[in-house]
């Protein structure tokens, strides 16, 4: 097929590279990209525009034979591979900076940030951002009256870690019990989880607050 | 809700060892958010406080003291202070704005001219005082207290009441003969196990700051011991009224728009400082002439009360109103009940003046003395 040569591929790289959907030049290859602009989230636009931007700014003709897969967005990186490369190290720089940028860029809110949060929730989240989207997680859990959340709530007892800190401030002192593992030492606090619903009303508020900040 | 003093929660902060820039970071910003909640919390509680009232709404509390009273509260230990906090909360929810009875027109109660002839100088005042009220723009119902002095049995509660009925608003009776009548009003200290609040604080709770109060027996307060009627004072004067204090609650309530309608049977007996605060109006029972209209006033007021009363005539003869016309309004009621119980046994639908024969001795005086002398 055409003027690529296949060899060295896996079999999903051939599927892609003999799918009859895929621009034939390099250009086309930007424009599909730019198309799936909207799978991005937020905070990693402007990366992704800049990436963009520098990607147009290579000589697209001499670089047809140059394969793109599609947007990635895992693992907290958002990354474009070469599926096919025809020796020029250009477009391989450019998306290796857009990947390495990802890895220090809130995805959230745009922010550049020293100390992610990319292995621990799978995001790569500010600190800000990280609290925020762990406390709107658990009023959904302690709030909403869905079967899950309804499930979650049954349990004999929550980790204290399990919470995110503000919903601890909230919680009476005298309501966290400790468990000390024989083994190991290790302390374990824990709450029931009446003592996390005795702060419903404080719970309430918070989703209040967050209410009107999106809707400001 | 949201507690300023944040002390370092043990769970959270990490140990020496696992410290790092990024805990440090986000402990930071929990905090500043936890500090933002807080205002936002209180922001909407002020959001709260200032909704504007409708037109015509008073204040019944002011909502700091009520949190300052739920704050004290919650410190509290003991079922009735739980009790409390909880009648507080909803009083909380329901906001501090109550609606208060609009004055109706002074019409309206030309009827009791008829049915209560020698109650017709209260009448009047009444009606000057509505005419009054509603040349304000909010037409708020205002009565000056009232006292009514005369022999039992001239008909003052079933005066108060039809007052009630015809001002549009909630009808409470307390005794004030009783020994606990003090308590009934006021309420009980909450240091007692059972205390509880005073039937004004309950009367307050309801929709509207308006309602009619029969102070019944007035002249036998002074008797009792509990400080006589000291408690009556503050609540018969319009300042001292619109923070009023139950002594159980403690939370100042404005008891101002209540009217109060007192009864007594022997003026002298009442304190110069109480009697001060009412008008004072002497009733005479009425005479043969006036008995007649309050006669079938009460036959009236029995068939629309009494469910079996449909099955009477609803015009009452001449023969039987000329016989119970030398009676007292109370002992009217008596005989009518009694005569219509007489007459549906001989399976009669009209009463005959046999039915509420009394076999008394009839005096020449056109009016008389009545009750317990």
């Amino acid at each position: 097929m055409d003027d690529h040569d296949i060899s060295g591929l896996t079999s999903y790289d051939v599927r892609y590279t003999l799918s009859p959907d895929r621009p034939k030049t390099f250009k086309g290859q930007i424009a599909r990209l730019q198309a799936q602009r909207d799978t991005i989230p937020t905070g990693w636009l402007s990366i992704f525009d800049r990436a963009m931007h520098k990607l147009r700014g290579v000589d697209c003709l001499k670089r047809d034979g140059t394969l793109l897969d599609e947007i990635q967005v895992e693992h907290g990186e958002l990354g474009i591979d070469v599926l096919l490369d025809v020796g020029d190290r250009a477009v391989y720089g450019i998306l290796k900076s857009l990947r390495r940028r990802s890895r220090c860029t809130c995805q959230d809110c745009g922010r550049g940030i020293g100390a992610a949060y990319r292995w621990e929730s799978r995001k790569t989240q500010c600190v800000r951002c990280h609290v925020d989207s762990e406390l709107k997680a658990a009023l959904a859990m302690w709030l909403d009256d869905g079967y899950s959340s309804r499930l979650y709530r049954n349990r004999l007892f929550v980790g204290m870690d399990e919470l995110p800190a503000n919903v601890r401030l909230l919680i009476n002192r005298s309501k966290i019990k400790k468990h000390t593992v024989n083994s190991t030492g290790d302390e374990f606090h824990y709450v029931e989880p009446d003592a996390v619903l005795a702060c419903r009303e404080e719970l309430q508020v918070i989703r209040r607050y967050y209410e009107r900040q999106q809707a400001a | 809700m949201f507690d300023d003093k944040l002390t370092p929660d043990p769970v959270m902060l990490p140990r020496g060892r696992r410290a790092c820039r990024r805990k440090a970071e986000e402990l930071s910003y929990v905090r500043s958010l936890h500090r933002e909640f807080g205002a936002f919390a209180r922001s909407l509680e002020q959001d709260a406080v200032s909704e504007t009232p409708r037109l015509g709404q008073r204040e019944l509390f002011k909502v700091s003291e009520l949190r300052e009273q739920m704050t004290w509260l919650r410190e509290q230990s003991g079922d009735n202070h739980k009790a409390l906090l909880k009648s507080f909360k909803k009083l909380e929810e329901a906001g501090p704005w109550r609606d208060v009875a609009k004055a109706p027109a002074p019409e309206l109660l030309d009827s009791l001219h008829q049915d209560f002839p020698n109650f017709s100088a209260v009448t009047t005042l009444i009606q000057q005082r509505l005419t009054l009220c509603r040349v304000a723009p909010e037409q708020h119902l205002q009565l000056p207290p009232i006292l009514l002095n005369g022999d039992p049995g001239a008909g003052k509660t079933a005066f108060a009441q039809r007052v009630a009925s015809i001002l549009g608003v909630r009808f409470e009776k307390v005794d004030l003969s009783s020994t606990h009548a003090a308590f009934a009003l006021t309420g009980l200290e909450s240091g007692y196990s059972s205390s509880h609040p005073g039937r004004i604080w309950h009367s307050l709770q309801q929709g509207s700051l308006s309602a009619l109060w029969l102070l019944d027996e007035l002249d036998k307060t002074s008797e009792s011991r509990d400080g006589g009627s000291q408690y009556l004072l503050s609540l018969l004067e319009p300042v001292s009224a619109s923070r009023f204090t139950d002594n159980c609650t403690q939370l100042p309530v404005n008891a101002a728009h209540l009217c109060y309608l007192a009864t007594s049977n022997d003026i002298d007996r009442i304190d110069s400082p109480l009697r001060s605060r009412f008008e004072v109006f002497e009733i005479h029972a009425p005479t043969e002439e006036q008995m007649c209209a309050v006669v079938r006033s009460i036959y009236r007021d029995i068939r629309k009360t009494e469910t079996w009363a449909a099955y009477f005539s609803d015009v009452l003869d001449v023969d039987v109103i000329d016989e119970l016309r030398r009676s007292s309004p109370r002992q009217v009621r008596r005989l009518l009940i009694n005569g219509c119980a007489k007459a549906a046994t001989e399976g009669r639908i009209a009463l005959m003046p046999g039915d509420v024969a009394v076999g008394r001795d009839r005096g020449t005086k056109t009016t008389r003395k009545i009750g317990f002398l």
